[in-house]
């Protein structure tokens, strides 16, 4: 089970970590729907200041707050990262503290042996 | 240099050497393709070795490794074989860098470095199914390897057989529509054509240095800033080419901070480090030297249609394009010196065409490079294209184009594979026309057949283009078709195709949210590199593309009077022609209507001019052959400016 939740605890970074890659080489290009948002960059005009027609954009407002769903999904998605990095933890505990025994049973020999 | 069709008895003979006919790859393709084969084998038999000589576990895991990224990991068993799904996912990321930036030591980095880790991790025995895992790994994906380029093959062969019967009839159609399509040569920009020159000015006049209105996101890949700047300044000089050829002012100020926007360091680094991972270069990274077509090719063009347009040579001066690393250390460069980096690299090149970063061999890009050549030739009266052209064209057709006949997307140099990317026969056909019209046609006929299977009508009656999907903007990664769309109107007006440029128009307005803020305007759901592209789109007619690269100007306007001060944004400039001797102007109002003040130079020192549809009815040039003129702008205005009497001079 601790190996389990290891692997599962791994993976679910490296999909994290892919879709953070992906965020930031492809902004976020994965649904059609949501991409089809007004670029603020060509907003800018020389001379002007571009502040407010890129607060007018809904660009302007990162993905995980223009959508609900998206938020309950990340903090269940937390509350899950969150699980298995105390599953890995306790699991790493129990490993360690099961060695230290093993090792102290073969440096120091059992009590019915002290008899011979 | 094959001339326009005009004899459809001619198609099918021109068309049939376009579309290949046998299905195997080039000599070249095909030599290295073998080369990597016997070099994956050679890897998988020196990896089976210490398996087949009963070696120690350290060097069995290491040479399973050697199959497959991470296959190593399958010998050490137990929880490592978590690190082989750890090895396929960076390795795919190695991939992507190497894809995207040409890092050529990630990939390799990533399969021998994991080798040796397994190596150093295998102890006593290995895992004993490992060996027969990994070679069914192996086999299972080479099988889908050959499943997936058998399946491409035969949808291309069906592609091929679909073109076999369309394409003559539609070549000659294209190519009468090219001969009945000439433009006049004087010509004024319309108020919208004026709008999205202005989202190009804007980007333009800003200070070097200041990127306002760029799409900044990686300097790599398609939405690099050299790019945007690249076409931005396509933009601008066809412009001045085809409608103000006798404007210089603020048009000719803003390509040449476009130029040196190109200069800074921010645009042109990435070659820093593609040069280091990629040819493993850490001494040299000069921009115009091994490969990087995508920067001596698009650039050179941008200088050569600028040069062009405004008779300005000061970028052929030497020295005079200086690519700066640190005060310490710069590399000088000029036309000339880019001109010949092109035609080095096509010459050493076993392909002919040649690298963009190391390794990534795209067409497209050497498109670029061989166009440059061809207005090199034309500007400096050299032969670098015609010396290359023939072996070019052949190499592309053998080495670059599957079989449906279509030049495919990029391929690897070094291993001779070919990693599915979209390449449409439009965007070549474009620069085509330029140096091969023949192929160009033939081109835009394939393009133009499959555009036409997504014209839909809409409940107006209005007809208008449905892409599949969602389309994918290559100047932000986001979708959408705003890209797609302006490569679309833009090609179809070089080659005359009037309906099919005013449908795409109309999908473009419709679909990318085009919007015009006072005077401005732009598509708000593009990128800045489509918006580039769709104002140049906006302003071109038949053969704009190939007549600035291949003609210019008329030389008149090089003689004449040229307006050469007008204020930004207070006058805009829709035409300005000179015969050699008078000056045609069309001004609009940018912001209020009032009194604009405007110098005209290059009139005959002394000299009387009649002045029409400004403040005062005439003018004399003063000793520098200049004068002031003030012009009331109340919508349209027309000026035109001619000598009083030819050869008279204005009593003193």
């Amino acid at each position: 089970m601790p190996c389990c939740a290891f692997a599962a605890f791994l993976i679910s970074q490296l999909l994290v970590a892919l879709a953070a890659v992906k965020q930031f080489v492809f902004r976020s290009a994965a649904s059609p729907g949501t991409a089809l948002v007004n670029n603020a960059v060509v907003e800018w005009r020389l001379g002007a200041q571009p502040a407010p027609v890129a607060a007018a954009s809904v660009c302007a407002r990162p993905t995980w707050k223009r959508r609900p769903a998206l938020r309950r999904g990340l903090a269940l998605a937390a509350l899950i990262e969150a699980a298995l990095l105390a599953g890995t933890l306790y699991s790493a505990r129990t490993h360690f503290a099961n060695a230290q025994t093993s090792a102290a049973n073969v440096t120091q020999p059992a009590a019915h042996c002290e008899g011979h | 240099m094959d001339a326009p069709l005009h004899d459809a008895s001619k198609v099918d003979a021109i068309a049939a050497p376009f579309i290949r006919k046998d299905g195997s790859a080039g000599p070249i393709t095909a030599a290295r393709l073998r080369r990597s084969k016997l070099v994956y084998a050679g890897l998988c038999g020196l990896g089976l070795l210490p398996c087949v000589l009963g070696l120690s576990a350290g060097w069995q895991a290491a040479g399973l490794g050697l199959l497959f990224p991470g296959a190593g990991f399958l010998a050490v068993g137990g929880w490592a074989l978590l690190l082989l799904v750890v090895t396929l996912v960076v390795f795919a990321l190695a991939l992507i860098a190497w894809f995207g930036a040409a890092m050529i030591v990630a990939p390799i980095g990533v399969w021998f470095g994991t080798a040796l880790l397994a190596g150093a991790m295998a102890h006593g025995h290995i895992w004993p199914a490992a060996p027969l895992v990994a070679l069914g790994l192996v086999c299972a994906g080479l099988g889908c390897a050959y499943r997936f380029v058998q399946r491409q093959k035969a949808a291309e062969l069906t592609r091929l057989e679909d073109r076999c019967r369309y394409l003559p009839r539609e070549t000659a159609q294209v190519a009468a529509r090219v001969a009945a399509a000439q433009q006049p040569n004087e010509r004024e920009l319309t108020p919208d054509e004026l709008a999205m020159a202005r989202y190009v000015l804007e980007r333009a006049l800003q200070p070097v240095g200041e990127l306002g209105g760029f799409d900044r996101i990686d300097q790599f890949q398609t939405a690099a800033l050299r790019y945007q700047i690249n076409h931005l300044g396509y933009a601008l000089a066809l412009m001045q080419c085809h409608y103000t050829p006798s404007f210089h002012g603020y048009l000719l100020q803003a390509q040449r901070n476009l130029i040196e926007q190109y200069l800074q360091k921010s645009v042109w680094g990435y070659w820093i480090y593609e040069s280091a991972w990629g040819h493993l270069n850490l001494t040299n990274p000069d921009p115009a030297g091994k490969d990087n077509v995508m920067l001596t090719g698009w650039f050179g063009l941008h200088l050569g249609l600028y040069t062009s347009a405004t008779g300005d040579r000061r970028y052929s001066e030497p020295g005079s394009l200086v690519f700066r690393i640190n005060r310490r250390r710069a590399f000088h460069h000029d036309m000339h010196s880019l001109a010949r980096s092109v035609l080095q690299n096509f010459q050493n090149s076993e392909w002919c065409l040649y690298p963009c970063e190391p390794n990534w061999i795209y067409p497209i890009c050497n498109h670029y490079g061989m166009t440059s050549l061809v207005l090199y030739d034309r500007l400096f009266g050299t032969s670098y294209a015609a010396f290359n052209l023939q072996r070019w064209l052949d190499n592309l057709d053998r080495e670059f184009t599957d079989n449906s006949g279509s030049i495919i997307g990029l391929r690897s140099a070094i291993t001779g594979i070919r990693p599915p990317f979209p390449a449409d026969e439009a965007i070549f056909a474009d620069f085509a026309n330029c140096f091969a019209p023949q192929r160009a046609q033939r081109m835009w006929a394939i393009s133009r057949h499959d555009l036409l299977s997504a014209l839909t009508t809409e409940a107006d009656g209005a007809r208008r283009i449905n892409l599949p999907g969602a389309g994918f903007d290559y100047g932000n990664y986001r979708s959408g078709f705003a890209g797609a769309y302006a490569t679309f109107m833009n090609v179809a007006r070089e080659f005359g195709d009037e309906e099919i440029a005013e449908t795409v128009r109309r999908s473009l307005d419709r679909d990318c949210g085009y919007r015009d803020d006072g005077g401005v305007g732009r598509y708000t759901k593009a990128s800045n590199l489509s918006n580039a592209v769709a104002a140049r789109a906006r302003m071109v007619r038949c053969g704009d593309f190939r007549k600035a690269v291949t003609q210019g100007p008329p030389e008149a306007v090089f003689r004449g009077p040229l307006l050469t001060e007008a204020r930004y944004p207070d006058v805009l400039v829709a035409r300005a022609h000179s015969d050699g001797n008078d000056l045609d102007l069309v001004l609009y109002p940018g912001g209020l209507p009032g009194t604009q003040r405007l110098r005209v130079e290059r009139l005959r020192p002394g000299l009387r001019y009649l002045v029409v549809g400004a403040g005062e009815p005439e003018l004399v040039a003063d000793e520098s052959g200049a004068a002031w003129i003030g012009v009331e702008l109340r919508g349209r205005t027309s000026v035109r400016i001619t000598p009083a009497a030819a050869g008279v001079a204005a009593p003193a």
